[in-house]
């Protein structure tokens, strides 16, 4: 069994619990150790960054100094968001040896190597992932939503083909669904502002639901609590009626769900927008 | 244009990302992109921010005039932080974070836009980041109710509260806390190195 260090991060431990639970039973069926980091901190998001730099750096290369400690070359961070503040933290500890002097860490912290889910399942595990598969998703219609910070910029996350990413698709297709084309996968959501700047949020959500449902989807795919919450909670304030709205799941309970994990083990029955009733259905 | 004399806000960005605005072109690929620069946003466009940049730099005699224009815009606390703005600059202009220079400078200086929404969107991140590092991590609800108690904005998204709880997104009673004296003691120290 290998073993990967684990930041579920604040979203995680709270309102996308089952984030947490369906990355949990997914790593298991895997044959991954999740190593939780040791008293982790919040990485801090959005708000950090926006007004105070030091303290942005500083809370996310604790973390990555946490996880060296443990000796953990490797941390998943499931949340898009914490995800992007780690992988820019080491890219901020590259640029200027006075973070790590600050935190009284040794050169080298730069070295640990934050991990998106969708690095972690399309790179390392995709192999492992086909063979654990036993309940096709039948030809599921969907729209995979990478919204902002899994992909951008490329210089933190190493994405190469930043405007038209392929990886979800490609971990949507091996699990048997069908990954429609469609327009809206990198836009951003508006999700920092969901308490602070409403209009936004309903905007970017109404423009991303109707082109997920133009192009025929069934259900949203996606990597990021933020992106979860806003898709999900909100259709009705957009102003889509019931049988318009399009349940929103993420990777990981759509891998889980393939490998035969019931629905409540997944959190399946903790969404806004019914999703279960979408996978259940018989096809083919 | 000149590069500018070394307490520009260009030479703090410079400093701060790496990159300069100095070098924009003002193709206008940020604003194209950018999912805040629409009716009813930003109140100027990010490309024309970069301008501002470059004048503040190469007119000394006027600077002071464009350094109030791009600190006191809505824009950069309008920015959502995507970076697709940052990802698209032909000239490589890491515009998403010289937008976080800009909001933190003009926080320093206490310049800012004063508008009801850019107050709002502080208080949020007052809120989260007092949080962050008072307890270590962000406990929704206490989020929710110190952003409400620091706006007024009381009923804002009400009912969205007892829906979450009925499907166990709200916790009521706090989880964990850590420990933060280490972080607080570092950003103190990097802020004066």
């Amino acid at each position: 069994m290998s073993a990967l260090g684990y930041y579920p991060g604040c979203s995680l431990s709270g309102s996308a619990g089952e984030y947490d639970r369906s990355l949990r039973a997914v790593a298991g069926r895997l044959d991954v150790e999740l190593r939780d980091i040791p008293d982790w901190v919040c990485c801090g998001a959005t708000s950090a960054h926006a007004i105070d730099h030091a303290a942005a750096v500083c809370l996310a290369a604790d973390t990555l100094a946490k996880a060296r400690r443990a000796g953990l070359a490797q941390v998943l961070a499931p949340c898009a968001m914490c995800y992007q503040r780690l992988a820019t933290a080491a890219h901020d500890l590259r640029r200027n040896p006075a973070i790590a002097a600050a935190l009284d860490e040794a050169p080298g912290l730069e070295n640990v190597k934050p991990l998106s889910v969708l690095g972690w399942l399309s790179n390392g595990a995709s192999g492992v992932l086909k063979s654990r598969i036993t309940r096709s998703l039948a030809n599921l219609k969907v729209a995979c939503y990478y919204g902002c910070l899994l992909v951008r910029p490329p210089k933190i996350t190493g994405v190469c083909d930043v405007e038209t990413p392929r990886q979800m698709e490609q971990l949507v297709t091996l699990l048997g669904g069908q990954a429609v084309r469609w327009s809206m996968a990198t836009e951003c959501c508006g999700a920092s502002f969901a308490l602070s700047q409403k209009s936004t949020v309903l905007r970017q959500g109404r423009r991303i639901c109707d082109a997920a449902a133009k192009a025929g989807a069934e259900v949203f795919c996606v990597a990021c609590p933020m992106c979860h919450a806003n898709l999900d909670m909100r259709q009705g304030e957009m102003g889509l009626a019931q049988e318009d709205r399009l349940p929103v799941v993420y990777l990981t309970q759509l891998a889980g769900w393939a490998m035969g994990l019931d629905a409540a083990t997944l959190g399946l029955d903790k969404h806004f927008v019914p999703a279960v009733r979408a996978l259940a259905r018989e096809k083919n | 244009m000149s590069s500018g004399n070394t307490s520009s806000l260009a030479e703090k960005i410079r400093e701060a990302t790496g990159s300069t605005p100095l070098d924009c072109y003002q193709c206008g690929r940020c604003a194209a992109g950018c999912p805040q620069n629409v009716p009813g946003e930003m109140d100027v466009s990010p490309t024309r921010v970069m301008h501002w940049l470059q004048l503040e730099a190469a007119f000394p005699e006027r600077a002071s005039e464009y350094t109030q224009r791009a600190l006191g815009a809505e824009t950069p606390w309008l920015c959502a932080g995507c970076q697709a703005c940052t990802t698209r600059c032909p000239q490589g202009v890491d515009i998403a974070a010289a937008m976080d220079v800009l909001r933190q400078e003009g926080l320093e200086r206490g310049v800012t836009a004063t508008t009801r929404r850019v107050r709002d969107i502080q208080a949020l991140h007052r809120t989260f980041l007092d949080g962050a590092l008072g307890h270590g991590r962000i406990h929704e609800i206490f989020l929710v109710i110190g952003y409400k108690l620091r706006t007024g904005h009381f009923l804002q998204d009400a009912a969205l509260g007892p829906a979450m709880m009925a499907r166990g997104k709200l916790h009521l009673l706090p989880g964990k806390s850590a420990d933060t004296s280490r972080v607080k003691k570092a950003v103190e120290r990097l802020k004066k190195s």
